[in-house]
């Protein structure tokens, strides 16, 4: 176990807005499901109810769908974000701004 | 109910206390600077992390709350499991890297990063303060409910217990110790919640006999006497001569085709045959001390659908605002898990963005398989006939029981971890805000490192007294329930702030500071004059609440944006944007 100095791998800007971007769309992807699922439990029982796949209820399976997808995304971003570039180090931590905030400092 | 001691159960749970405090006492040198006390110097593993995260978060919520909360109400717990992992996405997409590029020990130092504000700094303290209080709550009732089976011993002593232990373990070692325990708990809380998993689809359903129905079936009365006499069925409550006790639940009436019995079932064939039966669900009517609990023979096909529990019935309501409670319970959830302050601070006890971001995907792939177990363990304990009427945080463990007493001495002692690994979080996010944020503001003066941990210390003490008061006051409300509302608080205190600093380059500091301020303060207000708050807490009727619904986020969250926004439009200046 190594608790010793902070080494800081500092992404450099262009790797980070990629991953911002990237971050962004996945997240407005699945804010929508989310969301579609939350009107779905409001205004259609019925379609919860019914039982078109495997005789599950429709309930289930949305549920189950919106946590594989949630892990689906989680690791297709982590795919996509492995291939960044451009890693710096420095020796302690940082607390630069980000790049899409430089305009505060 | 009355539980007997279970001496195994004692046993185990002692091994495995005894070694988390172990644990904290090997790492003690660990915590010797403020980054190794508050951030394990950002020394931990990217997968020890992402499992911590999973013991951090996976709390008595998860696992006591949720598996009640279905075990007596059917799918309306899972939507909390589904609501709980949606919002690490908000974590990992949104929040996390930025948030490992711009902070140190706590989450003010994120918020505060380009500002350098006392206001912002204390504005954030204050709300991890509070949203700390609010999710100790619910982890301190879950422990007192934990230890009644285990030892025999009252609620308030369970509570005391793991008081003492976390703190304990955080005033040794810090986050180093802190993220360890997580991480076995984490771990154990995954193992053997598949091992039950797989024992429930081996068991499948079986119908109770007809001869028994009427028994079984039968209204059971709990009634509380002038002089503080408990009787059941009006008798007194006990094992001796002339006494009784409730009976435990859970009955399958019915199964698909007429059959008595399923034998093992599949994890897909499990939902099927559940959608084809009948199942006793319990509901317990309390009037004047008096509570009657009666059966209610309902299809599966209803058990699957959201709106049986109190709570979130309006779904099925013809008035909007009826159904608002559950939009906005469901947005709470979405955007309060990235807001939690002790979740928070796991991003600073790893080295980099990229490691920070390999532990949330970690975090989420624990996290999510275990909250697709938790819809087979509250029906497997819905019908395991071993519940407690009066108790449905007990379900998870007593379905334990139901197959052996060494498996509820286990599943007992890793549902006592639980709690101890998110409370011990909660304390660290708690004493780092006092630690780094409160006192160097309030004295005027930084603090040195060693002062940093002596405070910190002394915060965790207090934080803890002040958890088990609280604990021992809300004994009676569900676990889950009750982080349902340190989620909107968070959510609406914290989240808007942390999303506009990151992403919008006009937010000031006047504009960050009220927002915190107008989140925390109207989603508490929200709460407190709600109408479940009425009739759980105050025990008066809920439709005296004049809020026309009980759960605050989609009101709070939005008017803490608008708030940040407006503020910071009327004092933004361009040339120059950073102010004090």
């Amino acid at each position: 176990m190594d608790h010793g100095a902070n080494q800081i791998q500092k992404e450099d800007a262009a790797t980070v807005v990629r991953n911002q971007r990237l971050g962004l769309k996945l997240f407005a992807a699945y804010a929508i499901t989310y969301f579609l699922f939350i009107v779905c439990c409001m205004t259609s029982p019925g379609l919860l109810q019914a039982t078109p796949l495997w005789g599950i209820s429709n309930s289930v399976v949305f549920g189950f769908g919106l946590i594989f997808l949630a892990i689906a995304i989680a690791l297709i971003y982590g795919l996509a974000c492995r291939g960044s570039g451009g890693v710096s180090s420095q020796s302690e931590h940082g607390t630069e701004p980000d790049a899409t905030s430089e305009s505060h400092s | 109910m009355i539980y007997e001691v279970n001496y195994t159960a004692v046993t185990v749970f002692t091994l495995i206390v005894g070694l988390t405090l172990w644990l904290s006492v090997y790492l003690a040198k660990s915590a010797t600077s403020a980054s190794g006390f508050f951030a394990a110097s950002g020394g931990i593993h990217w997968f020890v992390n992402g499992v911590a995260f999973a013991g951090d978060y996976l709390s008595a919520a998860s696992f006591l709350g949720i598996c009640g909360m279905i075990a007596f109400y059917g799918y309306d717990g899972f939507l909390y499991s589904i609501g709980y992992l949606a919002g690490w996405i908000v974590a990992l997409l949104v929040v996390a890297e930025p948030l490992k590029r711009r902070g140190k020990y706590t989450f003010a130092d994120a918020l505060d990063s380009a500002f350098q504000s006392r206001a912002i700094r204390l504005s954030a303290s204050m709300s991890t303060l509070v949203v700390s209080v609010f999710y100790l709550i619910p982890q301190m009732v879950g422990a007192g409910a934990l230890v009644q089976p285990l030892f025999g011993l009252p609620h308030w002593v369970g509570v005391t217990m793991v008081g003492a232990v976390v703190v304990a373990i955080v005033m040794t070692a810090g986050m180093v110790s802190t993220t360890y325990v997580q991480f076995l708990k984490g771990g154990l809380l995954v193992f053997f919640s598949l091992i039950l998993t797989i024992l429930i689809l081996q068991r499948g359903f079986t119908v109770v006999p007809e001869s028994e129905r009427a028994a079984r079936l039968a209204d059971q009365v709990r009634e509380e006497t002038p002089d503080g006499r408990i009787l059941i069925n009006g008798l007194p409550q006990g094992r001796g001569p002339g006494e009784t006790d409730l009976r435990p639940v859970g009955e399958v009436l019915e199964l698909p085709d007429g059959a008595t019995a399923t034998g093992p079932v599949g994890p897909l064939e499990f939902f099927r045959v559940l959608q084809g039966s009948t199942i006793a669900l319990w509901r317990g009517k309390t009037v004047d001390k008096k509570t009657t609990y009666t059966a209610t023979p309902t299809a599966g096909s209803e058990i699957l659908r959201p709106g049986n529990l109190p709570a979130l019935k309006g779904i099925r309501s013809e008035k909007w605002a009826d159904r608002l409670n559950f939009v906005s319970l469901m947005l709470a959830l979405f955007c309060g898990t990235a807001a939690l302050p002790h979740i928070l601070i796991r991003y600073y006890t790893v080295k980099d963005q990229a490691s920070a971001r390999k532990s949330t995907i970690v975090g989420i792939a624990t996290i999510g398989f275990f909250y697709v177990l938790t819809l087979y363990l509250g029906i497997g304990a819905m019908t395991s006939g071993a519940m407690d009427v009066s108790d449905n945080n007990m379900a998870a463990p007593l379905l334990a029981r139901s197959f052996s007493n060494l498996l509820f001495a286990l599943i007992s002692a890793v549902a006592f971890t639980t709690v101890l690994g998110t409370v011990s979080g909660l304390i660290i996010a708690a004493s780092g805000a006092v630690a780094h944020d409160v006192v160097p503001i309030v004295t005027g003066k930084p603090l040195d490192d060693r002062s940093k941990i002596r405070v910190a210390k002394i915060s965790a003490l207090v934080v803890g007294l002040i958890a088990i008061g609280l604990g021992i006051a809300f004994q009676k409300m569900n676990v889950n329930y009750l982080v349902g509302w340190a989620f909107s608080v968070a959510a609406s205190a914290n989240l808007p702030a942390l999303i506009m600093v990151l992403f919008w380059s006009r937010a000031t500091w006047q504009g960050i500071t009220a927002s915190i301020m107008v989140g925390m303060l109207s989603a508490l207000a929200w709460i407190l004059l709600s109408g479940d708050t009425f009739r759980d807490v105050y025990g008066m009727p809920a439709d005296q609440s004049w809020i026309p619904f009980s759960q605050p986020g989609i009101v709070t969250i939005p008017l803490s944006f608008v708030t940040l926004i407006m503020v910071s439009l009327l004092t933004y200046k361009p040339a120059n944007p950073v102010r004090r």
